[in-house]
């Protein structure tokens, strides 16, 4: 009985900390007034896909990533990652954290695009006039 | 002798054979030599008849030549106009049948002006007449067919001309001419015989209508006038504003046309059949409207001339682009349309104006579906449907590929590229596509 006892609790231990686990990243998506950006997403820049943020709240959490080549990238303790933070009508920023073994959460503020093309210099419109005929050119290609 | 005797045979048998009839000489005695068709006539005082007539060299020839085989001199039957010759035989009860007016048809009314009318005396055979011609037909000249009967006239200066009545105006129930009837025909001839004939009756059609004379205008009395006030005067013509095209350009520079002039506008563009002309006078009103600063008129006006009278003029549209960019993202689809009709005609530009025009169509572009593609990224996120998920797809898709587009260009033509690449980066979410 003992013995069974003392294998659970070395099996138990052993599976609360596999060796593959990464450490859960956080990032929260905020615009320059700190409310959140439903529209963000999250990429790695060897990802194919991009990771939408919650709506609601606007962060992503991650710990480990599956790059196209079918290789994973597991977020590790005193590593360094790079993430690209990107929404629609705001700059992309790209970052760069380094994890830590715990509390990995951090605020990304993305600036607002400028989508208003208010310099654009307006050409002027002519008022119709015939053309006079070219004389010089015309007539039938030999 | 052997030899003599079959080609005695056959010269006798030949000679048979060649020789011609009687019926073999029917074109040298024709039985009607005469021109006007008859048997026999005095023509010059000479008498033609079915047998040969000969020429000044004797030469006998058939009676209805024209003229000589041998010396091409005139023969008798030469002319193709003489009339019968007078019969001065004895007639017994018969009379000669004097060239009488007949009731006639109803002339045609001539056409075209230089169509010369029937010869007013002669019967015109009613074979060539049975069909009335259209009314609108073209003119043709209508020439009777060759009499059968031509009019004799004992002399010429006792021939009362028949009265020629105008040619009727068309008749109103449209049926042009119509041919008389055999018992109209008849009652004339028969109303002929017993009395002379009576005038031609009147057409009603011919007849013109009474002109009403005007109404007599009342005189004013010179002291009513001293004490009625003249009626305000009528407003000018609008139509006669607005022909000048030239004229107008510089007050619509100012703005300053009116509502009259605008409407006289439109009324000439709507009424011009060129598009060249359609394209002046809506140039004209643009241009006043943008100086009044109206835009629902002025967007209406570019919106027309776009759509339905020209748009390869680049400026128009890159103008027409910038004016919806500035209305937000609802106009963000048009956006992009007129800027591509503005690319498209962009090699109308040249120098600077082309490089910076082209520069600020990309950026129309890429910024409009750019928005195009935030707002279906909202959309998606308040509703995650594929309907959405899609658009926003299409419109990201969108905006990547224009803001590329933005910064190649600002890259090979020199221009600023910070803007481009943000606007590549932020579509692509990929550095590595918007290389600079």
């Amino acid at each position: 009985m003992s013995v069974l006892l003392i294998s659970l609790l070395t099996f138990g231990c052993a599976t609360t900390k596999s060796q593959g686990d990464g450490v859960p990243v956080k990032v929260y998506v905020l615009d320059d007034g700190g409310k959140p950006i439903p529209t963000a997403v999250v990429r790695h820049p060897k990802e194919a896909d991009r990771h939408r943020v919650n709506a609601e709240t606007g962060h992503w959490e991650g710990s480990v990533l599956y790059l196209p080549d079918g290789s994973e990238l597991i977020f590790q303790p005193n590593t360094s990652i790079q993430l690209e933070v990107s929404a629609p009508g705001y700059l992309t920023k790209v970052i760069q954290y380094d994890i830590k073994k715990r509390r990995n959460q951090f605020d990304v503020k993305l600036d607002a695009m400028n989508l208003q093309a208010t310099d654009l210099e307006e050409p002027i419109i002519q008022f119709g006039r015939d053309k006079k005929k070219t004389e010089s050119g015309g007539g039938a290609a030999n | 002798m052997n030899t003599l005797k079959p080609a005695f045979l056959f010269l006798m048998s030949t000679g048979v054979a060649l020789a011609n009839g009687w019926e073999d000489y029917n074109k040298a005695f024709p039985k009607f030599p005469c021109p006007d068709g008859w048997s026999t006539c005095d023509v010059d005082g000479k008498t033609v008849g079915p047998g040969l007539v000969t020429d000044s060299e004797g030469n006998p020839m058939p009676a209805n030549m024209r003229f000589s085989f041998w010396g091409f001199e005139s023969l008798p039957a030469s002319s193709p106009f003489s009339g019968l010759s007078e019969y001065n035989g004895d007639l017994g009860s018969r009379e000669i049948k004097a060239d009488e007016p007949v009731a006639q048809p109803e002339p045609k009314a001539p056409r075209g002006g230089g169509i010369p009318d029937l010869p007013s005396g002669d019967v015109v055979a009613s074979g060539g007449w049975d069909e009335p011609e259209p009314e609108d037909e073209p003119a043709d000249v209508v020439v009777p067919p060759p009499a059968y009967e031509p009019p004799v006239y004992e002399d010429p200066a006792e021939v009362v001309p028949a009265p020629v009545t105008p040619p009727p105006p068309p008749a109103d129930d449209g049926g042009g001419y119509k041919p008389p009837s055999m018992a109209e025909l008849e009652a004339a001839r028969g109303a002929r015989s017993e009395e002379p004939p009576p005038p031609p009756p009147p057409v009603p059609a011919a007849i013109p209508e009474p002109v009403p004379e005007p109404e007599p205008v009342p005189e004013p009395e010179p002291e009513a006038v001293a004490d009625v006030a003249l009626p305000p005067p009528p407003p000018p013509a609008i139509e006669a504003d607005c022909d000048d095209l030239r004229a107008l350009e510089t007050k619509a520079m100012l703005g300053q046309r009116g509502v009259a002039n605008r409407k006289c506008l439109d009324g000439k563009l709507a009424a011009s059949s060129k598009l060249t002309s359609k394209d002046k006078i809506s140039r004209v009103l643009l241009a006043d409207a943008k100086a009044r600063d109206d835009k629902p008129d002025w967007e209406r006006l570019m919106k027309r001339h776009l759509e339905s009278i020209d748009r390869s003029d680049p400026n128009m549209c890159l103008v027409f682009a910038i004016f919806l960019h500035k209305r937000g993202v609802g106009k963000a689809t048009q956006v992009i349309k007129w800027s591509d009709y503005a690319l498209e005609n962009k090699a109308k530009w040249s120098g600077a104006s082309h490089t910076r025009n082209v520069y600020y169509l990309h950026q129309l572009k890429s910024e409009a579906a750019s928005r195009l593609w935030k707002r279906s990224e909202k959309r998606f996120v308040k509703d995650r449907n594929e309907k959405n998920e899609a658009k926003a797809s299409k419109y990201r898709s969108m905006a990547k590929q224009s803001s590329r587009a933005w910064l190649d260009y600002a890259k090979a033509s020199g221009k600023d590229t910070s803007r481009p690449l943000a606007a590549c980066v932020s579509a692509s979410g990929n550095t590595e596509f918007c290389p600079l």
